[in-house]
């Protein structure tokens, strides 16, 4: 970081700490420029979402845990796995979709990650290998509310219906990552969506059907909002230990993290 | 990639890579703390050790750790990330670019040398510029040949 930043700022970029994260950066710059230096195609950083940095964070890898992402394309949160693995340990990084899979390919090498297997398997079939991790990061599809911020695009395909089969797909990843997590293993689940069904739901679920328990957390510098208790029907109280973010508290994308234990 | 087609390689067959790599850089670099392992037509991988004792055949492997280089019979032709642990101890074969050189590297063109440093016509050479080591390239006649992949380079505005 010390030998970067100086680079960087010589290129006229403003940057800003993102409080939550030491190596993280907010830059006013747009894509297209942050893409186009030397220091880019040498891996030198990485552009993601300040938001998308919150889920690992509250994983809180060790070196030598045994870590699944099981949706990881195209990357961003497995890169910082490594990071904070110090390249040690094992990270198996699984996505089902071969283009996303190829981004994932293509930044895991810029950044340099020597510790991740990524494999190629329908999500809610993983648990068929057989194998138990010691943590998993469930950041799954959805229907990406909380990006309405960034992106309107998000809110002309948004509709209940699709709010719905997400609900019921990230459901059946809930059950598939609950059978590859061993006993007392942690499972972060987030989305990047602001609806109840997709997250407070899903959790409540989680609770009464899987008998996973959910944990409180704290990230230091980052402002949090409890999870909802009802909406439409009423959720377990420990729903309230899952975690909304929303943008206007942090200057990010809407956000939804919870942290369950097996 | 499957699993059953990865093959670690034992003490004695990373030491020679060690070697080669010593032959054709100058450079002395120890692969000890890292598990190597090698696909088909050669291909080098780096992993973290832990991952030589996870059971890779129950997974649906697409790749695995940080792909290093490609070995062609005495030569190898480094990975980007491969140039960037092995180039700053390289001593020969590497060449330093001028800035705007650098940049047109990026950009995928062949491109002229500021200085090669003992090149052989028609190896592999390290490209410097800097503290930046940007890849691998081919030297012929003080020029060197870009072996960038096409996903990586710098596109245009």
């Amino acid at each position: 970081m010390k030998k970067i930043l100086p680079r960087l700022i010589e290129k006229g970029w403003k940057l800003e700490r993102i409080p939550w994260w030491k190596t993280g950066y907010r830059v006013d710059a747009k894509t297209e420029v942050l893409t186009k230096t030397l220091e880019y195609y040498l891996g030198y950083y990485y552009i993601q979402e300040a938001a998308s940095m919150i889920p690992p964070l509250v994983l809180d890898p060790k070196q030598n845990e045994i870590i699944l992402d099981m949706c990881a394309a195209p990357g961003s949160k497995t890169t910082q796995i490594a990071e904070m693995m110090g390249n040690r340990g094992v990270i198996v990084a699984n996505d089902n979709n071969l283009k996303r899979l190829k981004a994932l390919r293509a930044n895991l090498q810029k950044l340099g990650v020597m510790n991740c297997v990524v494999t190629y398997t329908d999500a809610r079939d993983f648990w068929k290998s057989g194998l138990k991790f010691d943590k998993i990061l469930l950041d799954v599809p959805c229907s990406g509310s909380g990006s309405i911020v960034t992106s309107w695009r998000i809110m002309n395909e948004w509709s209940v219906r699709i709010i719905k089969r997400m609900s019921r797909f990230q459901k059946s990843l809930l059950v598939a990552a609950t059978r590859c997590l061993s006993k007392d293993g942690i499972l972060v689940y987030s989305t990047c969506s602001m609806e109840p069904e997709e997250n407070e739901e899903n959790v409540d679920f989680a609770v009464r059907k899987l008998g996973l328990e959910v944990e409180k957390f704290k990230i230091k510098n980052l402002k949090c909002r409890e999870g909802m208790l009802e909406w439409d029907k009423k959720y377990d109280k420990s729903v309230t230990n899952a975690v909304r973010i929303f943008p206007h508290d942090n200057l990010t994308e809407g956000f939804f993290v919870c942290k369950l234990r097996k | 990639m499957q699993a059953k087609k990865i093959k670690f390689l034992l003490k004695r067959e990373i030491e020679m890579i060690e070697k080669v790599i010593e032959r054709n850089y100058g450079a002395k670099i120890d692969l000890s703390r890292v598990a190597v392992a090698k696909t088909s037509v050669d291909k080098l991988w780096l992993l973290s050790k832990q991952i030589k004792s996870f059971d890779l055949l129950k997974l649906k492997i697409n790749v695995l750790g940080l792909y290093f280089g490609r070995l062609k019979l005495e030569k190898i032709r480094l990975s980007i990330e491969g140039c960037q642990l092995v180039g700053k101890y390289a001593r020969r074969n590497f060449v330093i670019l001028s800035k705007d050189e650098a940049e047109g590297f990026a950009k995928g063109y062949d491109v002229g040398v500021e200085k090669a440093v003992d090149c052989e016509e028609g190896n592999f050479v390290l490209v410097k510029c800097g503290n930046n080591l940007l890849g691998t390239g081919k030297f012929y006649k003080n020029r060197v040949k870009n072996l960038t992949p096409r996903s990586r380079r710098i596109t245009p505005f």
